[in-house]
């Protein structure tokens, strides 16, 4: 209480509504004690300013604060603010992409029905339902690209409807009428409508005469009203809106479309029949939000050239989060754009995470070198260059470990070794994918690869799968492969592979398609199929009966010539593939820190609170927040309440204590005893108290109380209750 | 502070005041079909092969007379009842046989067995008569089998387990913790009441607050300081696109007023931002002056005019569009009732969703995040730190109205008899006349269905009124009401029916005094 200003003076503002906050016009003397910390805070943003005085504009409008102990220079504090820019506009811009390629088939199917509609509805009003899933938070892009390209196709109006503005028949008739004329009319209550300078005629605002009158001096061709969230407007406003809509449409030229998240069905049994009658409609599926998750995902985080790498915990985080809560792809791309965020505000090495190194190194100080020394990475190298020992990799570590120069040469590297990586990667992913080890969904696929390393033998392993397979699937395989080694794969940005071995593995595999063929080629011209030893036809089982026993004896079916050879090629691709692609996690490549995010925490306490916990947490444990001495005891564990807690906090051990209704006289009294007792061993020594003092005490202990009762009911824990008289119902069971 | 530790054993609780109402009254309504499997443990090994009836008690008839208002879950589900009457016929018959013509030995073994089980359930129970009753038929049975010597200790030895301990078992998950404090029966609390203490008023609330001092101030003030460090993160994130929400208990209006504070000094360098204050605790706060002040904000000299709030915001972001002003909103309390109103949200989430407008909000209760459907929630585009004060709510809340709403005492409204008194002696004849029978007919509703939740029909109403020449016509009835409804003297709901009901907000014995006044 102390902390604030004196008791009983509320501020002027403090009940006001709403007002523009200006701390200058009346700065009190209250607010000094604050004044220096602030002031620390700007000046030491300043000096970084004054540093690089013709950046001054851009700094100041900067929010990050300089890392390393606050020892890194302006320039990096820029550099960082700059890659997260760019990366993060790249990144954007194609989920933008991919967001706006996934409706282009329905758009494509919406405007061909309009097209045809017209002639074919009679007099009936044509209708688009538009099942958009339950993702109601993306139907803002899709009826905004609708309005885009069904205006362009044909000279129209397009006219939203939200539920939250049409909330009756008069509003949304004023909200189509306006948007249609694109006049900003006076909404003043009753306000008329001019249409022109010299017309004589005034409307109502909500009168479609006006549009009808309007339409004869533009004409369009469409005039279409969308209802976005149908499943939100009043069922008696869409029966009266459409009826209304339909019988002016031999006038005016309406099209409705309706965005629709549950079922045609249901909206049908919401509407009045006679407005079902008049609707010629048609219903177009939406792109389901996993399939453009999934497209998202690839595009902007297994995509290869997407610099800025996001760790196996984190991404499955998140794809949980779509799955259990249905958070809409929306939630995805801010996560997203909070990783990023994450990654350039608070890692002072993401400074690394650069293309050009030109300026690069001028601007690394040495407590980067001393940061990067202290990587687990780092670390990891060393020991594994030491474990080898032999005399580069003592030199190498040696050298990483005294020679800066040495080491910024490796940090510079770290973007080539990162795409190495990557690339690699990929590419054992999608030769997996070809091999069909892969279960789809990939984003699920690649993010399991990141976390888990692949089996070299046995279930799940490459060879296992590569061997199940007949001659013809592993010709298209060999296929896929080597096109993927030699032309990359557009979907992900993955560039033909360019390394020696690389090379040699492609001339290999090329080689032996050729063989494989070959071979194919001359088994269908005999008329046999091939096996190999591992396919299932090859081993027979026979059962006799012998002297009415059956006995089962398996054999192996002698392999052809051909056979045996089919087999080595089988042997021989899976040991290369599985010898090509070694296993490596990527946190273990060296100063992977740099462009690997990997933490849980702050996305996920950001994004999905969890404020009950929180609640909980601070009423039944106040010390944890508070780290005072005098609640937290020995005894504070086992559910004893200390007379020393926030009153609030005590009542709400009280509550935790009290059935489903609470007798607020015996709250009361147990509060005040509990309350007095503390106070009276606080004052031992002031001997007996007088009868006052003891009123006065008494009255304190009441206005904690109350207060503590006031900020209980604030939270929805309780609500008052007729059963008895002053009691109280519980309503929350925590 | 340690030395208080001996003092814990007899710190009186409100569980230790119920648990002595539990155990007076624990004998009758209580023990229903919780505690046969500890009783089971002390019979002897015997008894065995009455777990084959999972139920030893099923045929027990609960004694307590079922309670007036059955509130949350009954404990017979109807399910069970069904069951149970089965299985009594069930094993009638079976006994009736085995009485009847002797019946095979598997058949007696059945029986015994089925009558053993619910005969040792009767025979715990002591005091139900009924079941000896029913099945009293084959009372030869039990006699012979309560003679036993071996049964006698184990049912003696099975008693002092039935007086279970009146505290519920610590640590239940809350959902069990629900149907365990919902069971059905009289509420078990005192009858204790707060007539002998007096109430504080505003005054005395507000003079004993002055001189009070939180002996946690300081580790407030620390707390709210380390919370001020994250201010340029947040800076950023706003300046990223997201909005920022601070959620945790305690009053954030002092620590958002820093922040607004913070932001501000760093506008002032750009010139290009502003800031807007909402209280959202506020009770006139509404959507229409949230709306004129951001665009006031943006530019004071255009007015924008009063209307909708969807066609205000369509004219803030043309204005907006005309700027390259920045609008800091800062919410306090975004989730308190008067921003909780349908479409409120959806309309400040518009505001967000505007790249021009930035939006910081603090959320006091622990369910805010119900206010936000996915589209909303997308729209305001969230980033959620736990904030959690402790400081206390000291503009967000009336404690003291508030405290005497909860417990039923008059607030806000006129006060009480006088209050009412003093309106009518402004009003005409008829409006007195129409409060006195509104009045009577409530209490005399009151006396038919209890004192809760009384509601007279208004067509009812209506027609005594015109019935009594109070009013001739239903605009006349309408304008006399409105009268009262504006002191708050009366209020209407309207019942699952569409039926408007028409209430007065006194407690009957107020109602009463009111009577007096108004026929004397």
């Amino acid at each position: 209480m102390s902390n604030e200003e004196p008791q009983g003076t509320f501020g002027q503002e403090d009940h006001q509504v709403a007002f523009i906050f200006d701390p200058e016009e009346n700065e009190a003397p209250r607010r000094d004690k604050e004044r220096p910390s602030k002031r620390r805070k700007t000046a030491r943003r300043a000096a970084i300013a004054g540093d690089d005085d013709e950046d001054e504009e851009s700094s100041a409008s900067s929010w990050f604060a300089p890392l390393l102990d606050g020892a890194e220079s302006a320039a990096c504090v820029r550099r960082r603010e700059r890659l997260l820019e760019e990366n993060w506009a790249k990144v954007d811009a194609r989920i933008q992409d991919i967001l706006r390629d996934s409706n282009s088939a329905t758009l494509d199917e919406v405007s061909q029905f309009v097209k045809e509609a017209n002639s074919e509805c009679g007099d009936k009003i044509p209708s688009a339902f538009i099942i958009t899933g339950p993702n109601i938070a993306s139907q803002d892009l899709l009826f905004e690209q609708l309005s885009d390209s069904l205006q362009r196709s044909s000279p129209s109006k397009f006219i939203r409807l939200r539920s939250s503005e049409a909330t009756n028949l008069k509003n949304a008739l004023k909200k189509i009428i306006q948007d249609a004329t694109s006049k900003t009319l006076l909404v003043d209550g009753e306000e008329d409508l001019q249409l022109e300078q010299g017309s004589s005629r005034r409307y109502l605002p909500y009168d479609l005469e006006a549009l009808h009158v309007f339409l004869e001096h533009q004409p369009q061709e469409n005039i279409f009203v969308a209802f976005q969230d149908s499943e939100a407007f009043d069922s008696g406003f869409l029966s009266d809106i459409i009826t209304l809509l339909s019988s002016w449409r031999p006038q005016i030229p309406f099209t409705l479309l309706f965005g629709i998240a549950t079922s045609i069905d249901l909206l049908e049994s919401r509407l009045l029949k006679a407005a079902c009658r008049l609707i010629h409609g048609a219903q177009f599926d939406c792109v389901q939000t996993d399939t453009i998750l999934e497209r998202v995902f690839e595009g902007a985080v297994v995509s290869s050239d997407v610099p800025l790498r996001l760790g196996p915990q984190i991404l499955r985080g998140m794809l949980d989060r779509q799955r259990d809560q249905m958070a809409g792809i929306q939630a995805f791309i801010s996560s997203l754009k909070y990783i990023y965020m994450c990654h350039f505000y608070a890692n002072a090495l993401s400074v690394l995470l650069t293309p050009e190194t030109g300026e690069g190194e001028a601007i690394l100080q040495a407590e980067h070198i001393e940061a990067l020394r202290h990587l687990p990475s780092f670390r990891h190298e060393v020991e594994a260059a030491v474990g080898a020992a032999n005399a580069d990799s003592l030199q190498h570590a040696r050298s990483l470990l005294e020679d800066d120069e040495y080491l910024l040469a490796q940090a510079r590297e770290s973007n080539d070794r990162r795409q190495d990586w990557m690339d690699s990667h990929l590419r054992l992913l999608l030769v997996r994918e070809a091999a069909g080890a892969v279960q789809p969904p990939f984003s699920r696929a690649y993010v399991d690869s990141l976390s888990t390393a692949y089996p070299n033998t046995g279930n799940g392993s490459l060879t296992e799968h590569i061997r199940r397979m007949g001659s013809a699937a592993l010709i298209s395989m060999l296929r896929r492969i080597i096109s993927i080694f030699r032309d990359g794969e557009p979907s992900f940005h993955l560039e033909p592979a360019t390394k020696e071995q690389d090379a040699a593995l492609l001339s290999f595999l090329e080689e032996t398609l050729s063989r494989l063929e070959q071979l194919q080629a001359d088994a269908e011209s005999a008329g046999m199929t091939l096996h190999t030893k591992y396919s299932s036809q090859s081993k027979v089982m026979r059962t006799t009966v012998i002297a009415q026993r059956v006995q089962l004896s398996r054999d192996s079916a002698a392999l052809r010539d051909e056979d045996k050879q089919l087999t080595d090629i089988v042997d021989a691709v899976s040991e290369r593939l599985t010898a090509h692609f070694g296993t490596r996690r990527p946190e273990r490549v060296l100063f992977s820190e740099t462009w690997l995010y990997d933490s849980r925490s702050p996305l996920r306490d950001v994004m999905v609170p969890r404020p009950r916990v929180t609640f909980r947490r601070s009423l039944a444990r106040p010390y944890d927040y508070l780290s005072c001495s005098c609640c937290r005891s020995s005894g504070a564990e086992d559910g004893v309440v200390q007379a020393t807690l926030p009153a609030t906090s005590i009542l709400y051990h009280l509550y935790l204590e009290a059935g489903s209704l609470i007798n607020v006289a015996d709250l009361w009294s147990a509060f005040h005893t509990l309350v007095r007792e503390e106070k009276e061993e606080d004052d031992d020594d002031d001997g007996e108290k007088s009868d006052e003092q003891r009123q006065q005490e008494e009255r304190k202990a009441l206005v904690m109380f109350y207060r503590g009762l006031a900020e209980l009911k604030a939270m929805g824990f309780v609500k008052s209750s007729k059963k008895k008289t002053d009691h109280i119902a519980k309503v929350r069971w925590l | 502070m340690d030395s208080n530790e001996e003092e814990h054993p007899d710190t009186p609780s409100l569980g230790d005041k119920m648990d002595i109402d539990i155990q007076e009254t624990a004998t009758e309504p209580e023990p229903i079909a919780t505690t046969p499997t500890p009783r089971r443990r002390g019979r002897p090994p015997k008894a065995k092969s009455n777990s084959n009836t999972p139920n030893a008690k099923s045929n027990v008839v609960p004694v307590f007379s079922t309670p007036k208002k059955p509130t949350g879950f009954n404990a017979l589900t109807p399910g069970r009842a069904a069951d149970r009457s089965a299985r009594k016929k069930s094993a009638r018959a079976l006994i009736d046989r085995v009485v009847g013509d002797g019946g095979s030995d598997d058949d007696d073994d059945i029986a015994r067995q089925i009558y053993e089980s619910s005969d040792a359930g009767d025979e715990d129970d002591g005091e139900d008569e009924l079941e000896e009753r029913t099945d009293g038929e084959a009372a030869s049975f039990v006699a012979d089998e309560a003679a036993t010597p071996s049964k006698t200790p184990a049912r003696r030895k099975g008693r002092p387990k039935r007086a279970r301990s009146p505290t519920p078992p610590r640590n239940l998950p809350p959902h069990e913790l629900y149907f365990l404090h919902n069971k059905p029966g009289r509420p078990k609390t005192s009858d204790n009441t707060l007539t002998s203490l007096n109430l504080l008023s505003h005054d005395e609330y507000f003079s004993i607050l002055r001189e009070h001092k939180d002996r946690h101030a300081e580790n407030i003030d620390y707390l709210e300081s380390l919370h001020a460090e994250s201010f340029p993160q947040w800076a950023f994130e706003l300046s990223q696109g997201f909005s920022v929400c601070l959620y945790g208990l305690g009053s954030k209006r002092h620590l958002l007023r820093k922040f607004a504070t913070y932001i501000h000094s760093n506008n002032k360098s750009t010139k290009a931002g502003k800031i807007v204050m909402v209280n959202g605790y506020a009770h006139t706060t509404n959507l229409r002056e949230i709306l004129s002040v951001v665009a006031s904000a943006i530019d004071p000299t255009q007015r924008v005019p009063n209307a909708q709030p969807a066609v205000m915001i369509q004219s803030i972001t043309s204005l907006l569009s005309t700027t390259k002003l920045t609008i800091t909103i800062i919410v306090n309390s975004i989730d308190a009732i008067p921003l909780r109103k349908p479409g409120s949200q959806a309309i400040l989430s518009q505001l967000a969703a505007h790249p021009q407008i930035n939006l910081v909000g603090s959320a006091d209760s622990p369910d805010f995040p119900l206010l936000w459907d996915i589209g909303v929630r997308s729209d305001f585009n969230f980033v959620f730190h736990d904030c959690t004060t402790f400081s206390p709510f000291k503009a967000e809340l009336d404690v003291v109205d508030d405290v005497h709403e909860l417990l039923g005492r008059q607030s806000q409204r006129v006060n009480g008899r006088e209050g009412v008194a003093f309106v009518l002696k402004s009003l005409t004849e008829n409006a007195k006349n129409l409060f006195r029978l509104l009045v009577g007919e409530v209490l005399i509703a009151m006396e038919d269905e209890g004192d809760d939740g009384v509601g007279l029909e208004y067509r009812m109403v209506y027609n005594k009124a015109v019935e009594e020449f109070i009013c001739s016509s239903e605009m006349a009835f309408r304008t006399l009401l409105k009268e009262f409804h504006d002191h708050q003297m009366l209020t209407s709901r309207k019942d699952n029916l569409g039926t408007e009901l028409l209430s007065l907000p006194f407690r009957k014995e107020d109602l009463e005094a009111i009577l007096e006044d108004l026929t004397a």
